[in-house]
Order: structure tokens, then C-alpha cells, then sequence
């Protein structure tokens, strides 16, 4: 069972027995490891108030039908907390990815054990009333029209992420649509909790003023029981198949909508990265494209010559060997998106000739921002608390503030423009026109 | 709207956690413009919140859209010394940032910076301020952004609903034309001679009601407020602006047949935030609609099935007419069922008071206040809604006491004496069904919703 040891505990020195220590998470101890597939805890020491979350791992099973893992996560909710929840409890809520479903709740520190036996309770066969499960359809169809009813850009990404991730588990709706989420199963449901919520299968982060012992504690005093089997859930993350090279064209004809166009390319890398570096360089890679300095976007598109009134670049790893540039604009007066996509992808290709040095040294230097002032004990707990959660929920092992730091300095030119250029192989790519063809829209 | 998030920012910030740190003053610069400071040890940024008054919404001549485009063509547009993209990547660099935003009764202007970039961010920023391009080809860009953004917003249905509730409270007053920029074309007919004469009676000097925050003593704020209005002229202010509006209840349909979904809203005036009660407002609207725990999500979620999130809070037209809004799409066929729930568990809400313990009602609002004694542009916008309300600048460090204050009695005296009644709310569904509340006024365009009454 592993369990992670991760340390994260600045201390101020006030005296001189006082040191700062290497910020990172707690390491729980070797008795911790008796509970969950893995445990994390994050020092926040300003905070009177503790989080719980625990995260299960969907990832060994099929995300179809979609939105089942949602309607399930809907369901586990109304058994643990649709009925009286202990007083403790401040704030709750869940979440559903395609890799991970997630649920929190939060109260005063002391009630700790309170929190996690409430929160241990999605481990509990599903016990839902019919009319409720049936009701709870309709509501993930209220939630459906919500976020993507009349919001044609959600559309095109649930269309887009179809077709780029074809194969692969993230080509899935997390929500699923209307027809798929009536045709769910109250046993469906039932089935995906018993195999999926299990704590052998499930990570525990906690956020608070608390240490190793204090969540020992808790969690015996939860009557949360050790594991029992010597089986463990392998749980890594989600690896990436590209399928055959190819390109698509999503047309959406929406009455006075806003011409606009997303453009979204998915390639291979030649060698495999270590992902955290990957997510450091991608990032650099974006500011450096959205930017008007020479090897970036904006002079040519946006500064220099009127055709991109607004655009907006994303650069990000799917795996190690994987990764993705999201391109989308609106074009300026005059301009087509056809237009629009050709002026982009020729100022992409100059950009590949090569970033000058100049314009990284640039780029890196803003980029110091990204990260907390590990100095600042209560901006750091906040953020690692993020990133922590960040990582956990898909699936992935957060790394200690000192290898983060180190992820800073291992940034090179070289790397930046092999990534770029790597945009110029095959893949798979997709571009939504979204605009209203019969007016002047 | 932006007199509540004012309002919500002023009650989160106002509180003296460490109150021997924290202090406030009021100086004169040597060019003699007033300000507000708030004194911030150890703080690494600064920030300056400016607010001109503006009556541009009220007058009856005029295109509203006006201060919209203005506002952003005069950061975006660059000037003579600073073309946009240069000062897009300079500001990037030192991590500075500007933003001006018009409401009804003033424009915003908000700086950001860190002290060791102070002299160039002033520099620049001033620049703008004081001889900005205006340049036609991002004036054409900017308005062609805003007009397709609101051409592809406002034939939703419920950006119509939202339009009926307007035309309900307003008529057809200015004030109501600049919040809803319906009128055919003004945004493109918005000229660089308009944009120019929204400049000279908005940046000025005179009646500018400015604020500092950060570590910095009360000659230091002064000199920066001198280094950011140099140049720019003293103006004039002109008159306050006034409104009538009409609360009284009503009930109306705007039936869409295009819509495909369903938006219910209720909204009730209630008094101005600087009358006071605002921590009770905070606690008692999230008690009411903040939230999975909320008597709102549990009426319209959980029991009667008919929505995935319904909600509540404060918002503003004006800083007089503030109101409490409730709102959240639902299935269309409960809708009837759906507004007679709503008004019971409001009225319950209204009549009993929130339930759980006053401590955890309250630990939210403690937790952010936290934050927010540590965020610059917190305290200098608190600072400069205390200088617009008229209160006295030191309220700012007594508000974690404020915030005690609450207390069951009065959160139940602020529901009784401030909270509309449950029947004196305007309803507005949007909707394909034109039935979806029985003995409505149906409308099919916005504009109707003057007649219902």
C-alpha cells in the first residue's frame, strides 16, 4: 500500500530552535497506511477549518454509459448527505471527472472525526429510494441544459473532445446528454458505487491544521477500518492512444451568434517527457504564443495586422507523450474564419522556425509568478492544497515543493521550440466554425 | 451590480483582524486632491481605486453604449509614446494591471502594481489618461466585440426575461437604455467624437473620490496620486443623476416559443447598503440561497425536483435601488408549482429565520474577511464605497465587530423590517410555455412588460 510522503510544513523561525523546514505535504505514518489506496495531508495552519476529500479512481472502468459516473456521484451524495449529516459538517460537495469521482465536506477542525465518518459513508451500499433515483435523472437533464443547452462552445468541445480523444476515456461527456442520462439505471449505478468505492480504491486528502497523528486518530476514532485485502488497486494514470492521423470540420450554424473558431490539434511527441516538466514547459509554450514578442501570436494576428480581434491559446500535456494546442478567435471586421485559420496557421509556422531567446528569457522571467512565494507559509498551503487536489483527482502523484522549485530551473529553449515544433507532425485535428451563415453575423 | 459586489467586497474587507497593523487615513496631495488611504505593513502590491462619478446613465441625450466602448478603447487603444502591444507586454513583465469600468452612477478605474514598478506603471497609466489615442481602428474593433457579444446574447430567452424585469422597474428612462444597450445600432453608431467627449467629462480631477492600499505612509499615497492625475484636467462634475423606479409587484411571462428552457426570477427592492445591515444581508442570503445547504436549494432541488441550483442574492440598479433576487432556470412544466413553492419556503425563511448555529452561519464571512485584510484592491475599493456612502473612513477596521454583531435577533429584525414580503416581488419567467403561470401578464417582447401590471 503506498502511501504518499510528501511534506509540506513551513515553520517561521522566531526562535532559534525554529527552522524552515522543505515545504511539501505530511508524511503520514507507517500506521496510515493500514487505510485508503493513499493519504495526503496539507498543513494550513491559518485555518481553524479542515477538509476532507476522498477521491475514488474511475479509471479502470468504461465511461460509457455516458454520464453514469455522474448520476452515481448524484446518488452516493443523497445517501451519505441527503439525510441528516452531522452537525460538523460546514460546506460539502462532489465532483465527477472522467478519471476520478471526488467528494468534500468541510467543518471546524476538532470535528474531524465527524467529517470523515459522514465522508466515509460513500463507501456504503447505495440504499436510494426509487422516486428519488428516478427524480435524479431529471435533475442531471436540468443540469445538462444548464451548462450546454444554448452554450454552443460546450457544444463544440463535447464534439470536438469526441472525435480528437477517440478511443480513449476523455473522449467521453462527464454529463453525458439527455437521452443518455434517461436511459441510466437506478442499478447501473448501484453497480459502478460497488465497484469503484472502495477505500482501497480511493485516495484521502486532508487540508487543515492537522498532522499524522491527529488523522490517525480521526480516522479510528471514524471507525474507518483498516484495509482488509492484500490486493491492491493499481492506480495510475490514464495513458493516451492517438488514433489515426485525421481532420475534422464542426460546423455550427447559430442564428446571430458571434463568428468564431476553434481550432484544437492533438500530436505525438517523438520521445516521452516526465509530466510535470511537460505541464511547465506547455504553459511556458502558451504564454509565449499568446504574446505579441517575436516568435508569438498576437504581433502578427492581433497588433500588426487586424485579424484576430481576440484569440486565446491553451498548450497542455494529455501524457507523457501526448499534448494539445487549443487555438480559438474571433475574427476581426472583414475577415472569414477561413481567413482567420489561414493567417493563424501561417503565423504558426513562422513561430516554428524558431522562439528567439529574447522572447523565452522574457516568458520565463513573468513565469516566476505561477508559483506561490514559498516563503509565505498561508499562500503556499493554499496553493499546494490546490495543486494537491489538482493532481489527485486526475490520478496523478503531486510532487514536494522543492521538486516543483526545481521544475523552474530545468526549463530550456531547446525543449520550448522541440514542443513547438512538434505541432507540425501528424495528428489529429479538429476546427469548429461557429457563426450565423444566413445573417450578418 | 457592481454596488453589491462593492457592497459584499466592503463587508468582506472591513474588518481589523490585527488591528494595531491596519490603519486608514485621509490626506490632501499637494496638488490638492483628496484621498483615502489604507496603510498595509508589509503588503507587496498597491493599489489605486478611483471612482468618477458619472451621470452619463441618466441623461436623456446621449448614446449609452458610450461608456462602454470608452472605457476600454481608452486603455486599449494605446498612446502616442505606448502602442497597445508594447504596453500589453510591459504591463505582463512588471505584473501591473489596469481596468476601467463604467456602472450607472460611476466609472471604476482600478490600478494594480507593485511598488518596485510604481514609476512606470504611472507613467503609462497617466499617459493614458491624460492624451489616450483613441485610435479609430480599435475603435471599430472594440465596438464590433461588444455589439456581436450582446447581438448574440440578447435574443435568448432569458436575456429577455432578464430585459422584461427592466423595462418592469424603469419604463423607458435612461437609465434602463444603459443597462439593457437595446436600442437598435447605438453601439455601432458610437463615434470617436463620442468616445472623446466621454473622456473629457469623465477623467478628471474634480469630484474624483480616489483610494490607496498598500505599504505606504500618507505622504508616499499623495505623491502617487499626483503622479497619476498629472496632467489630466479638472473638469467638471456635473449634476447627480435620479430615477424612478417601480418595485411593485407583478407577474409576467415572457414567452419565447424558440426557448428551451425555462428562467424564473423574483425581485423585491430592499434598503441601500449604506443604511446599514449588510453582515445580515451576507448570512441571511446565503442561509437562503448560497448554496446545496441553502432553504432554496432544498425547496426547488431537492423536494420539488425541478431544478439543478436555484439561488439568491443582492444585486443593484442603483445605489437606492438595491434589490433581493432569486433566480434559476427550471423544467417549464413545474414552473407554476415552482413559484408557489418559492414564495412559501421564502416567506417560512422570512417569518423563522435561518436554521443551524449563528457561529457557522457567521465562519464564512470571518474566513473571508481574513483574506481580504491582506488584498490590496479589497481595501482601496471598501475605502473608496465608504467615501461614496458617506461613512466614516474608519468603519473599515471595525467591521470584524460588525460582523459579531449578528446576532438571531438581528438577522430576524433585518427579515422583517428590510426583506420584501413575500408577495411584493416581481416575478418574470422566461419560457415557451405562455402558460407557465397561470394568470400572468403574457408578453412577447420585453418592452410589453411596462403594461403588466
Amino acid at each position: 500500500m503506498k502511501v504518499a510522503r510528501l511534506k509540506i510544513l513551513l515553520l517561521f523561525a522566531v526562535l532559534s530552535s525554529l527552522v524552515l523546514m522543505q515545504p511539501g505535504c505530511h508524511s503520514p505514518t507507517d500506521s496510515l497506511d493500514e487505510y485508503f489506496a493513499d493519504i495526503r495531508i496539507i498543513d494550513s495552519p491559518d485555518s481553524g477549518n479542515v477538509t476532507a476529500y476522498i477521491v475514488l479512481n474511475l479509471s479502470a472502468y468504461p465511461s460509457e454509459p455516458e454520464g453514469l459516473a455522474h448520476y452515481t456521484e448524484h446518488l452516493v451524495w443523497q445517501n451519505v448527505f441527503g439525510g441528516e449529516s452531522s452537525d460538523a459538517v460546514l460546506h460539502s460537495n462532489a465532483w465527477t471527472n472522467v478519471r476520478t469521482s471526488g467528494y468534500w465536506l468541510s467543518g471546524p477542525r476538532e470535528k474531524l472525526p465527524e467529517l470523515l465518518k459522514d465522508l466515509s459513508g460513500v463507501f456504503d451500499p447505495l440504499v436510494v429510494a426509487a422516486e428519488f433515483a428516478d427524480g435524479e435523472r431529471d435533475i442531471l437533464v436540468r443540469e445538462y441544459e444548464r451548462r450546454l443547452l444554448d452554450n454552443t462552445d460546450g457544444q463544440a468541445i463535447v464534439d470536438m473532445n469526441r472525435f480528437l480523444y477517440e478511443g480513449n476515456a476523455i473522449a467521453a461527456s462527464v454529463i453525458g446528454t439527455p437521452d443518455s442520462i434517461n436511459a441510466l439505471t437506478y442499478g447501473d449505478a448501484a453497480s459502478l458505487q460497488q465497484a469503484t468505492h472502495t477505500p482501497d480504491n480511493a485516495f484521502l486528502v486532508i487540508v487543515g491544521d492537522v498532522g499524522e497523528k491527529e488523522v490517525l486518530q480521526a480516522i479510528e476514532t471514524a471507525e474507518i477500518p483498516p484495509l482488509q485485502t492484500d490486493e491492491v488497486h493499481e492506480i495510475s494514470p490514464l495513458r493516451f492512444q492517438l488514433a489515426q492521423a485525421e481532420s475534422a470540420v464542426f460546423d455550427f450554424d447559430v442564428a446571430a451568434a458571434e463568428a468564431r473558431i476553434v481550432l484544437r490539434k492533438v500530436v505525438a511527441l517523438e520521445q516521452p517527457v516526465d509530466f510535470d516538466t511537460l505541464e511547465v514547459q506547455t504553459r511556458l509554450l502558451r504564454e509565449v504564443l499568446i504574446s505579441s514578442l517575436p516568435g508569438g501570436l498576437a504581433g502578427p494576428l492581433r497588433f500588426d495586422a487586424f485579424v484576430a480581434r481576440s484569440f486565446n491559446v491553451n498548450v497542455f500535456p494529455l501524457d507523457e507523450q501526448h499534448i494539445e494546442l487549443w487555438f480559438e478567435a474571433t475574427p476581426d471586421s472583414g475577415v472569414t474564419l477561413n481567413e482567420l485559420q489561414a493567417a493563424f496557421e501561417a503565423t504558426l509556422a513562422d513561430s516554428m522556425k524558431g522562439i528567439p531567446a529574447s522572447t523565452f528569457e522574457r516568458i520565463r522571467k513573468r513565469s516566476e509568478s505561477d508559483w506561490p512565494d514559498w516563503d509565505d507559509e498561508s499562500e503556499t498551503s493554499r496553493w499546494m492544497a490546490r495543486y494537491v487536489i489538482q493532481k489527485t483527482s486526475s490520478l496523478r502523484e503531486p510532487l514536494s515543493s522543492q521538486k516543483l522549485q526545481g521544475l523552474q530551473e530545468g526549463l530550456s529553449l531547446d525543449a520550448l521550440n522541440r514542443l513547438l515544433k512538434s505541432f507540425q507532425r501528424d495528428g489529429r485535428k479538429a476546427v469548429a466554425l461557429i457563426q450565423d451563415t444566413d445573417g450578418e453575423g | 451590480m457592481t454596488r453589491t459586489v462593492c457592497m459584499a467586497l466592503l463587508l468582506l474587507m472591513l474588518s481589523a483582524c490585527d488591528s494595531g497593523k491596519l490603519q486608514v487615513h485621509e490626506g490632501v496631495s499637494d496638488t490638492g486632491l483628496a484621498y483615502s488611504l489604507v496603510e498595509m505593513p508589509g503588503n507587496k502590491r498597491v493599489t489605486i481605486q478611483v471612482a468618477w462619478p458619472s451621470n452619463w446613465a441618466f441623461d436623456q441625450a446621449g448614446n449609452k453604449a458610450v461608456p462602454y466602448i470608452a472605457s476600454r478603447l481608452l486603455l486599449a487603444g494605446g498612446t502616442q509614446e505606448f502602442p497597445p502591444s508594447v504596453v500589453e507586454e510591459r504591463f505582463a513583465d512588471i505584473k501591473s494591471e489596469g481596468f476601467l469600468m463604467p456602472t450607472v452612477e460611476h466609472v471604476y478605474g482600478t490600478l494594480h502594481y507593485s511598488p518596485e514598478h510604481q514609476d512606470e506603471t504611472l507613467r503609462i497609466v497617466n499617459a493614458h489618461l491624460q492624451s489616450p489615442t483613441l485610435d479609430e481602428k480599435w475603435l471599430e474593433r472594440i465596438r464590433d466585440e461588444f455589439s456581436g457579444q450582446m447581438n448574440e446574447a440578447r435574443p435568448k430567452a432569458v436575456s429577455k426575461g432578464f430585459e422584461a424585469m427592466r423595462w418592469a422597474v424603469f419604463g423607458s428612462q435612461p437609465v434602463r437604455e444603459f443597462l439593457s444597450l437595446d436600442v437598435p445600432d447605438m453601439i455601432d453608431e458610437v463615434t470617436r467624437e463620442d468616445v472623446e467627449k466621454w473622456v473629457e467629462s469623465t477623467i478628471r480631477r474634480n469630484g474624483a473620490i480616489i483610494a490607496v492600499a498598500g505599504d505606504l505612509d500618507v505622504k508616499q499615497a499623495g505623491l502617487i496620486v499626483d503622479s497619476l492625475f498629472d496632467g489630466v484636467p479638472d473638469g467638471k462634475v456635473g449634476k447627480s443623476g435620479s430615477v424612478k423606479a417601480d418595485f411593485s409587484p407583478r407577474r409576467i411571462v415572457m414567452h419565447d416559443p424558440e426557448a428551451e428552457v425555462s428562467t424564473l426570477s423574483f425581485i423585491g427592492k430592499v434598503p441601500p447598503a449604506r443604511e446599514g445591515g449588510e453582515f445580515e444581508d451576507l448570512v441571511l442570503s446565503r442561509a437562503l440561497g448560497g448554496g446545496n445547504d441553502s432553504v432554496l436549494f432544498e425547496a426547488v432541488r431537492t423536494e420539488l425536483r425541478a431544478s439543478y441550483g436555484y439561488a439568491a442574492g443582492f444585486q443593484g440598479f442603483t445605489a437606492d435601488n438595491r434589490f433581493l433576487m432569486l433566480s434559476g432556470q427550471v423544467e417549464t412544466g413545474k414552473v407554476a408549482e415552482a413559484e408557489n413553492v418559492i414564495r412559501q419556503a421564502y416567506a417560512r425563511f422570512r417569518e423563522e429565520g435561518p436554521d443551524g448555529d449563528l457561529q457557522q452561519l457567521r465562519k464564512p464571512f470571518e474566513e473571508s474577511v481574513n483574506e481580504s485584510l491582506k488584498d490590496t484592491g479589497r481595501m482601496a475599493m471598501t475605502a473608496v464605497v465608504a467615501r461614496i456612502d458617506q461613512m466614516p473612513l474608519t468603519k473599515i477596521l471595525g467591521l470584524q465587530d460588525e460582523l459579531k454583531a449578528v446576532t438571531e435577533q438581528s438577522l430576524r429584525q433585518r427579515l422583517s423590517e428590510s426583506f420584501p414580503d413575500a408577495d411584493e416581488f416581481i416575478v418574470v419567467v422566461s419560457s415557451p410555455d405562455e402558460d407557465a403561470l397561470p394568470g400572468a401578464c403574457v408578453i412577447t417582447n420585453p418592452e410589453q412588460a411596462v403594461d403588466c401590471r
